[in-house]
């Protein structure tokens, strides 16, 4: 609470989005002008109107504008963001290699209008240009295929951090909980701060989360109490590889049993 | 096919590397699936498929050397 400056229109911002101006300010904000923004963006699309590109520019402005606030600036794309989607069963959106970033409208439409859920929408539009911020790293697959943990975790984590801890939405808490509560509960069993822990990470590029997660980790714990040694990092990379890889996508986390696991690599 | 029987499909199939199939999957079955989703089914379901459509854009654009000429990000 000591951080937030209660002053301005929406006390329950934290300071960096508090200095936003004008309507990137009021979607931020107020849920009311953005469940509004995502109607207006969502009617623009089915009508086929020339105004989607007003609309989906006027809230991808202030999603722009809130991550460079914050500290984690998303990279230009190749093109606006694009509104696609034929079902609601698909990805709630996509960032593409070349740098292009696409949001379902079809998924879009079922958490705004018929689950009342805009604040989804809006830490889905997050979570993807979290992964747009530096070219990806060629060989991405190969960590992304089998480990997604290590890059959704993280990307989730910091979205979730954002839209709700620091801007006071109400978003699902659903979408990848077990590798974030994974990376919660490590930072716990570690003394380290979570935000850090992922604000470390996503410096480097997708594909390389897992590769630089043990230093990352070690430099974070030297700060406390000792760097990791080898063997330390060599058990923290085996309990992380297991934690985050991509079959434990849909598992329910159990914080007593990750917090063990993760004990582990501190023997 | 329930909610849950849905998303361990899915999560079962992009485990497997199976992504396209996941993809497929779910967008032939979801329509059916009783009683509807929920929000927060809804919202596993979204990311999952958006991390199994991630790997195969990944693995597409390694085979075609896309992320070389990546422009910026």
């Amino acid at each position: 609470m000591t951080r937030r400056a209660q002053r301005g229109p929406y006390p329950h911002l934290v300071p960096e989005l508090q200095h936003l101006r004008g309507d990137a300010l009021a979607l931020w904000g107020d849920a009311v002008a953005r469940r509004h923004a995502f109607e207006d963006l969502l009617d623009a699309w089915e009508a086929g109107s020339i105004r989607l590109a007003t609309a989906v520019e006027r809230i991808d402005a202030a999603v722009v504008q809130g991550l460079e606030a914050l500290g984690l600036p998303r990279d230009t794309l190749l093109d606006p963001v694009s509104i696609v989607g034929t079902s609601p069963y698909e990805p709630a959106g996509q960032k593409f290699a070349d740098c292009r970033l696409h949001l379902s409208g079809t998924h879009m439409d079922r958490m705004v209008r018929t689950l009342g859920l805009p604040d989804d929408s809006a830490r889905t539009w997050v979570h993807e240009s979290l992964h747009a911020r530096l070219a990806y790293a060629e060989d991405a697959a190969r960590e992304h295929r089998p480990f997604k943990g290590y890059e959704e975790g993280m990307a989730e984590g910091l979205a979730r951090l954002i839209v709700q801890e620091k801007a006071g939405m109400r978003p699902s808490e659903a979408s990848y909980a077990y590798f974030v509560y994974a990376y919660r509960t490590l930072t716990g069993a570690f003394g380290i701060d979570v935000e850090r822990l992922w604000r470390e990470l996503w410096r480097f590029s997708v594909g390389r989360v897992r590769e630089s997660f043990p230093d990352v980790v070690s430099r974070l714990a030297a700060e406390r109490t000792a760097p990791l040694t080898s063997a330390q990092q060599g058990r923290l990379r085996a309990v992380a590889d297991t934690l985050f890889a991509t079959s434990r996508m849909n598992q329910m986390p159990h914080e007593g049993a990750l917090m063990a696991a993760w004990r582990t690599a501190l023997r | 096919m329930t909610p849950e029987q849905l998303l361990a499909q899915v999560a079962a199939l992009v485990a497997a590397g199976r992504e396209q199939e996941a993809l497929g999957f779910a967008r032939a079955t979801g329509p059916g699936v009783r009683p509807a989703l929920t929000a927060d089914q809804f919202a596993r379901l979204g990311g999952m498929l958006e991390g199994a459509a991630m790997t195969l854009d990944l693995a597409e654009a390694e085979a075609r050397g896309a992320t070389k000429v990546a422009r910026a990000s």
